[in-house]
């Protein structure tokens, strides 16, 4: 009988995407508490293990052993659906995404990429429209007024940053002409990174999954000042834990999303001058990858802790009014760029 | 059974069974719950039909932006979940018995088929296709639809503009 040796490297490939995703979003955790604590002039956490290293093993055994509890005028069977939709949404997304070019394995070429689709941009489109029913339908079936504006707050704001983030993703294939996120970034090899071509589209993109992520300054859907916890006010236990870890799950794929549209993927700039193996290429790669996904998570930690929560007539007045129109001008700025210099 | 033939029978009896909780349920978010499984249902089936562009399309329109505005009306004429608390008789039966049935139902139909449906998925993805085809022979039809609903859109918006201004009026007179 043949071995199976796609399915065998496939399957591997998909546990260490899935782990390192996991383990990243537990270490942003901590990563947010230290960071912020830093922010604030304070220590963080420093009793779990050395410099509190442990913490985030030490919150989630709290979440899992907490008491759980439902709602009695809650829709169970919706309550348990919301944060499933949520959680399975966020790991779905980092299937499409190329973590580095290639290991050679026994003769064989591993690619480093779960699976490379024509439409993996739509791919992860469509995946992020999917993920808001989580919020929603998690808000409605907590029978709680602040879960339900909560929930609403949130479907509004994914709906009208979606339309300013897919045009700006418009913008950006134009200029590449694929939608495969693997031909995007071997694109950007030698430092060619799409950045130099999309900055304004870049900017864009990034306000747009600030928005998605409900981070703040828009984490108008769970504004503990006005809605004591939006939509999850109503969870406990890991259920509330699926919630917020999903959240920092998100944080990890866009982050990964962003430098693999913009900034190059795995690319090192000027690499192959250094004549290295093509192994030893793909892991520096892959670091590289990780290193740019890290500093991104920063940024969006940086943002968190400086910048303000917005009003909501400022965040429609902000989609609606610049992003758009911003993202429509772009749009037809790499169209007339295109037709004057190709 | 080859694999294609099982994800077709996995993901029509999603489809169908979703579309029958539709309409026999009575509450509205258990409605919209099913009709998303089932959209992810159908946009499932034209992936295995090879229509890879039009099963992320499909979920991109009708679960990203249609779906969602249905919830949000939902939501907005909103009751308390309990009231749609519904008791089915027979729950855990129903609930094996019909999916269980279904199952039955698809093979019977697709057995005798297996030879015709052995592998329809040609692994050629059919993007620059449908872009080509977007972009010349059906573009004049997209521009038309496009100008109709930018005229629905402005008369959308000048309505409710409109209503704004007599509803702020009547505060005045107030």
């Amino acid at each position: 009988m043949e071995i199976p040796y796609e399915l065998i490297e496939k399957t591997i490939l998909v546990v260490i995407v899935f782990t390192v995703s996991l383990l990243t979003a537990m270490y942003s955790t901590y990563g947010e508490r230290k960071i912020s604590a830093f922010f604030q002039d304070r220590i963080g956490p420093n009793r779990a293990g050395p410099f509190g290293l442990l913490q985030p093993l030490a919150d989630g055994a709290k979440l899992i052993f907490k008491e759980e509890i439902i709602p009695i005028s809650s829709n169970k069977f919706l309550f348990i659906l919301g944060p499933s939709i949520s959680m399975m949404t966020a790991c779905l997304t980092s299937a499409v995404i190329p973590w580095g070019t290639y290991l050679e394995i026994g003769g064989r070429a591993v690619e480093m990429q779960v699976t490379d689709i024509n439409i993996g941009i739509l791919y992860v489109f469509a995946i992020v429209s999917i993920g808001v029913y989580g919020v929603m339908i998690g808000g409605w079936a907590s029978n709680n007024k602040y879960s339900l504006m909560g929930a609403l707050r949130a479907s509004s704001q994914m709906i009208s940053y979606e339309i300013a983030m897919g045009m700006s993703i418009v913008a950006l294939i134009m200029t590449t002409g694929t939608m495969s996120l693997k031909e995007i970034v071997a694109q950007q090899a030698e430092g060619h990174w799409n950045i130099i071509y999309q900055p304004l589209g870049f900017f864009i993109f990034l306000i747009c999954a600030f928005a998605e992520l409900n981070r703040t300054p828009f984490d108008l859907p769970e504004c503990e000042a006005e809605l004591v916890g939006g939509y999850h006010t109503e969870y406990s236990s890991m259920k509330l834990g699926l919630y917020l870890f999903a959240e920092y799950v998100n944080m990890f794929v866009s982050s990964a999303v962003m430098s693999a549209l913009y900034f190059g993927g795995y690319d090192i700039p000027f690499i192959e001058y250094l004549g290295l193996s093509s192994n030893v290429v793909a892991v520096l790669g892959f670091l590289f990858f990780f290193a740019k996904i890290v500093l991104f998570i920063f940024f969006f930690m940086w943002i968190r802790w400086t910048v303000p929560r917005f009003r909501y007539d400022q965040l429609m007045h902000l989609g609606w009014r610049i992003l758009i129109p911003m993202a429509i001008i772009n749009v037809i700025l790499t169209g007339v760029f295109i037709l004057f210099t190709k | 059974m080859s694999n294609i033939l099982f994800f077709f029978i996995f993901f029509s009896v999603q489809t169908i069974g979703s579309a029958v909780v539709i309409l026999f349920t009575r509450n509205v978010m258990y409605a919209v719950t099913a009709l998303l499984s089932s959209l992810l249902g159908v946009a499932a089936l034209f992936v295995l039909a090879g229509a890879d562009v039009l099963g992320v399309i499909q979920i991109i329109v009708y679960i990203g932006g249609v779906l969602v505005l249905t919830l949000f009306g939902v939501m907005y004429t909103y009751q308390s979940p309990k009231r749609y608390q519904e008791s089915i008789p027979h729950k855990k039966s129903v609930f094996i018995l019909i999916p269980l049935l279904f199952v039955l139902v698809l093979l019977v139909q697709a057995l005798p088929l297996l030879p015709m449906i052995d592998d329809p998925y040609q692994h050629a993805s059919k993007v620059e296709v449908t872009g080509m085809l977007w972009l010349t022979e059906y573009l004049p039809i997209f521009e038309w639809i496009g100008f109709l609903l930018l005229v629905v859109l402005i008369g959308a918006g000048w309505i409710g503009s409109t209503l704004v201004q007599e509803d702020k009026s009547k505060g005045e007179q107030v």
